[in-house]
């Protein structure tokens, strides 16, 4: 009789996370015992009006941020016990970030903002950077400076970048906030094919009911707490 | 480290007035640094300048607590059985239009003046009368040719003597100028006067032995402690000027990186979000500072040299007419005073920006999420967001 396999731990699961900001004298609640389990290749949309705590729960998920009470995991992995550095390269092996406004970094060429990832993880996979910069489309552009891109092009690098050391997890902050309509329709369905052609798990925090719309699951961020829609 | 260094340098390319004003700031700090260190230099040297053209650096001096020496006890001493080598030297200051020369009387066949005179020159000096030598770049600054005629300014007198052929190349000879002694004497009423005896540093305990004690024999280490100690007050106002300049140029660049750390919060966020720690960061600044800070230097090193050039010619007439030093026309800077100012600056600079290391290691990673990136090059505009990210959160 083979022994039972342990169970595969969530790629992301936030328990009862809390956490208040100060406005002047005020102490405001932001997240109020929210909870989320996100499986494998899971992917989620978390929608909300501004100030709800959507890029909060990302900070947070990514550990940029630590909750006042509550436990964030991370492919079992919870992140409250690791301190600086160790949280920092456990970002930058297991997880991917796409920002709104792209977040390239403007004094490294399309290329050198890639392997940013690789070279953090010590890894050097030149064929999975050219793989992926073709499926993306950008693989013309690889010796640009971010400041000679469209935004839709800034968009595909930042998502080339999220993804080249094939992280678990990918967070994603309204990545579709800065571009125009045909731009975001052509992101959003390179984030559905890429997210499930590599099976990682995804959280989408969105405005855009279509951009929810390929995520597995959507939630509504009300009131520090996640209602699913 | 490679790609954090290679945006770094695409940034300062970027950037090439900062760049810049960050070189400037610490150029101009060490050079005013440099440039007094020679002087300074110059000042402590220049008391031994004739004994060490005449005698070696490292000479003993016999010489009377006041005034002159009695000729006759050159002769006395040279004629004992084992006298050592001994340079007899009468020293008269002169001026020629507004610049102080020093003639320096010296027998050419005792002690140090032997092998000093080419043979040519020798003859010329000994069979011509009031005839001096000097050097071929005290000449040039005299606007002089050998064999031209000199007009010297002794109180009311006027003192002619001929150039001879320029001497061979020797440091502390610069505004000096070589006679024969005997002639000298004549030429200003100074006979049977001498102004000191050198003496091999061996000589001490021979001399010691034999000389009266109304005279004072005093080594190399002791005149230059005498300079020093002469000059102390002058020294510490260059050096306070120095060390101001230093600050000065600290500040400049500590200004200049902290406005950098402001403009590039952004990215420095960035790299903290992707996996860039804490500590990648902090030696990339420091890196960073110590580039800056060691081409600064480097040009500053040049810039001090030439400064200090000046800077002799200005102390120049307070040393002649406050301490009575001839102080030499040119600097001699060494490779040990270069890499000490060097380091000195470098490590200073790298003190300087701690506080702007503990700033850059509390930029929030998270800070990156959802803002504007049209805004960061504002630095205004950079901490008004830090404020409002860090107080409450945009969503």
């Amino acid at each position: 009789m083979s022994p039972d396999k342990p169970p595969t731990p969530p790629a992301l699961s936030l328990c009862a996370i809390s956490r208040r900001f100060s406005a002047g004298e005020r102490e405001v609640s932001v997240l109020d015992g929210l909870d989320l389990q996100l499986g494998r290749g899971e992917r989620v949309a978390v929608m909300g009006a501004s100030g709800s705590g959507k890029s909060t729960l990302l900070n947070l998920a990514a550990g940029m941020d630590r909750p006042e009470q509550g436990r964030v995991q991370v492919l079992g992995q919870d992140l409250d016990a690791l301190g600086e550095p160790a949280l920092t390269r456990f970002r930058a092996r297991n997880i991917g970030l796409v920002f709104q406004d792209f977040n390239l970094i403007d004094s490294l060429s399309v290329r050198e903002n890639i392997e940013l990832p690789l070279w953090l993880n010590g890894l050097d996979d030149e064929a999975s950077l050219h793989a992926l910069a073709e499926t993306l489309g950008i693989d013309a552009l690889l010796d640009r400076m971010p400041g000679q891109l469209s935004g839709g092009e800034k968009q595909r690098v930042a998502i080339a970048r999220a993804l080249v050391h094939n992280p678990e997890l990918l967070l994603a902050d309204e990545p579709t906030g800065s571009l125009d309509e045909n731009s975001a329709e052509r992101a959003l369905a390179l984030f559905d094919r890429i997210t499930r052609e590599r099976g990682c798990a995804l959280v989408l925090v969105t405005h855009n009911p279509a951009a929810a719309a390929v995520c597995d699951r959507q939630y509504q961020l009300r009131g520090g707490r996640l209602h699913a829609r | 480290m490679r790609p954090l260094l290679q945006s770094s340098s695409r940034f300062f390319r970027q950037h090439p007035g900062q760049l810049f004003l960050a070189l400037a700031g610490m150029a101009a700090g060490v050079a005013v640094m440099t440039g007094v260190a020679l002087v300074r230099d110059v000042l402590v040297e220049s008391l031994d300048g004739a004994a060490e053209a005449l005698a070696g650096g490292d000479s003993i001096r016999v010489s009377a607590a006041s005034g002159a020496l009695d000729e006759r006890l050159y002769g006395e001493l040279a004629r004992m059985n084992g006298a050592p080598p001994l340079t007899p030297v009468l020293r008269q200051r002169v001026r020629f239009e507004d610049r102080t020369l020093e003639l320096l009387g010296i027998d050419p066949f005792s002690g140090g003046g032997r092998g000093l005179l080419p043979p040519g020159l020798l003859s010329q000096l000994l069979n011509a009368g009031a005839v001096a030598a000097t050097s071929r770049a005290t000449l040039e600054r005299l606007g002089k040719s050998p064999g031209d005629s000199l007009a010297l300014r002794l109180g009311e007198r006027t003192l002619e003597v001929e150039l001879a052929e320029p001497l061979p190349a020797r440091p502390g000879l610069d505004d000096r100028l070589l006679m024969d002694i005997a002639a000298l004497q004549d030429l200003v009423d100074r006979q049977g006067e001498l102004s000191w005896i050198d003496a091999p540093p061996a000589a001490r305990d021979w001399l010691e032995r034999r000389l009266p004690d109304s005279l004072e024999l005093t080594g190399a280490g002791e005149r230059r402690a005498s300079a020093a100690n002469l000059t102390r007050g002058m020294r510490a106002n260059l050096t306070a000027m120095g060390l101001i300049s230093l600050a000065v140029g600290l500040f400049v660049i500590f200004s200049v990186l902290s406005f950098l750390l402001v403009q590039r919060r952004r990215s420095l966020a960035m790299l903290r979000a992707v996996g860039v720690t804490h500590g990648r960061i902090t030696a990339l600044l420091l890196i960073e500072t110590a580039i800056l800070a060691g081409l600064g230097a480097l040009a500053g090193l040049a810039l001090g040299t030439l400064l200090a050039d000046r800077l002799v010619e200005l102390v120049r007439s307070p040393a002649i007419e406050l301490y009575g030093l001839l102080a030499p026309a040119g600097v001699q800077p060494t490779l040990g005073l270069y890499a000490l100012t060097w380091a000195i600056a470098v490590a200073a600079a790298l003190l300087a920006v701690t506080g702007l290391l503990r700033e850059a290691r509390r930029i929030p990673p998270g800070q990156v999420l959802r803002q504007p990136p049209a805004t960061d090059a504002h630095p205004c505009a950079a901490r008004q967001r830090q404020r409002c990210c860090w107080g409450w959160p945009r969503s």
